[in-house]
């Protein structure tokens, strides 16, 4: 990010539509954090989930954290970097669940899926998990505003919630600049391409993410890994 | 038992290339472009352009069947170039855009769905889209915007030109949706050789680390990295430790 755009966010980050969206996170967290005792966060090292850690760890320090690693589909490089910020900022060492079992891109995706929403539930079942928090937001697909409409949603083994369901992608850079929260270096190389409003930290070389950017543009931006 | 398939070709191959006489010469290459250039690798090669260009001059409208039936696999090696080459590697450089910032994206959809889910019993219909059958058809690529396109060679004047003007629409991908189209070329005689080394650029193309002499006693490049360092570029086979060009890290 250049100086341009941190000035930018900090910018955005002085606004009132900011502030009021963060006051309710923190409002909506807190009475979350009061009715449930045994609560978990799932982490990718995004930035969405990032900025959810943050404002969680405020309310609940010793909350659960658990983080996924998508195997051989995530660059080595990248999945190093997000465990340095979450041992080196966040000072946490969550658990991890990788995936082992997917193991073409093309083809084994629902093996890959089952392998890991199995892995997921077995943590959540047997740490008796009561609400699960997730960084999914409304704006970033139609699927995820169906599915975030209400800020709990009912599941098994334990529920799911959403309390950053209604940030846009200018309140979560904004937080991340003005709270200095470490990002994936993998923004700064997609973002200049494809902007700062739609770019996403998903698995590299990936079909099933390519109207995302996925391979097509890992190819041109990532071309060192593409061998490996 | 007449000839193989592959032997055909390698004698149609032959035939044309007893027929030319190329005489080389450093060039200066300049392309303008009509469109944005679609790139999903870094740089573009010259000598990937020139080895299509002259598969298309040889085998005219078989070369397109040829290239979708894998049968060109085995030929790339022998078919001829209008490029010198030292050690196997082709005196053509990467292609330095004239605004290397003017970079973005552009998005791609395939209008297939809508046609074909017409015809699609319900239950069928259901699956596909929920499945995400559709949704892989938007693609986006990375783009670069440039007016202007520089390649520098030491290779055939006459060929390159014939090549650029009636064998290549356009360059980099997508060229059948209007991408990388080449309004005009320029190629200009110049005193010296950049197409490996350049002055301004430094290294000028992917020279694999067991060749440092072909930098002429230029300074080692201190980027390296596992790159295609000769046509096909696509290949895996052709990958190999590379230096890579400046720029580009």
């Amino acid at each position: 990010m250049n100086a341009k755009e941190v000035d930018m966010f900090r910018a955005y980050g002085r606004g009132d539509r900011y502030r009021r969206c963060v006051a309710e996170t923190h409002k909506t967290i807190a009475s979350l954090v009061e009715t449930e005792v045994n609560l978990c966060v799932a982490v990718s090292g995004g930035k969405d989930s990032s900025v959810l850690l943050h404002l969680l760890l405020q309310h609940r320090p010793k909350i659960k954290v658990w983080h996924w690693d998508w195997g051989i589909f995530m660059l080595r490089e990248f999945e190093a970097e997000i465990q340095g910020h979450l041992h080196d900022f966040f000072q946490l060492r969550p658990p991890q669940l990788t995936i082992k079992q997917r193991l073409s891109q093309d083809e084994d995706n629902m093996v890959g899926y089952r392998a890991l929403f199995g892995s997921v539930s077995q943590y959540l079942k047997e740490n008796r998990i009561g609400l699960n928090f997730l960084g999914l937001r409304r704006e970033e697909s139609c699927r995820r505003s169906n599915r975030c409409r209400n800020l709990i949603e009912k599941a098994h083994p334990c529920n799911n919630a959403f309390p950053l369901k209604d940030w846009t992608w200018r309140d979560i850079w904004a937080y991340i600049v003005l709270h200095k929260i470490p990002y994936p270096k993998a923004y700064d190389a997609k973002a200049p391409l494809i902007g700062w409003d739609k770019v996403r930290f998903v698995s590299f070389f990936d079909p099933e993410f390519s109207h995302l950017g996925g391979p097509e543009q890992d190819k041109f931006l990532f071309w060192r890994y593409r061998e490996r | 038992m007449g000839p193989s398939f592959l032997d055909q070709l390698k004698e149609t191959i032959f035939t044309w290339k007893k027929h030319q006489n190329f005489h080389f010469q450093p060039l200066e290459i300049q392309i303008a472009l009509g469109s944005p250039v679609v790139l999903t690798y870094p740089w573009i090669l010259l000598d990937g352009i020139m080895a299509y260009g002259i598969g298309e001059m040889i085998f005219q409208e078989r070369w397109q069947s040829l290239c979708s039936g894998g049968q060109v696999d085995r030929i790339w090696g022998i078919l001829p170039s209008p490029l010198l080459s030292s050690e196997g590697i082709a005196h053509g450089s990467v292609g330095r855009f004239s605004e290397k910032e003017a970079t973005g994206h552009i998005q791609m959809t395939k209008p297939l769905s809508v046609e074909y889910l017409k015809y699609c019993h319900p239950f069928q219909k259901r699956y596909m889209i929920v499945g995400g059958d559709f949704k892989v058809h938007k693609k986006i690529y990375a783009s670069n915007m440039s007016p202007f396109l520089t390649f520098w060679a030491n290779g055939d004047q006459t060929t390159i030109e014939t090549i650029f003007r009636y064998h290549t629409p356009g360059v980099g991908k997508r060229i059948g949706n209007g991408y990388g189209k080449i309004t005009d070329i320029q190629i200009h005689e110049i005193p010296h050789d950049y197409s490996i080394w350049h002055p301004q650029w430094g290294l000028n193309r992917p020279i694999p680390i067991i060749f440092p002499s072909l930098l002429n006693g230029h300074s080692l490049p201190d980027v390296v990295g596992y790159v295609a360092y000769r046509p096909p570029y696509w290949a895996k086979e052709n990958h190999t430790k590379c230096f890579i060009p400046a720029g580009f890290a």
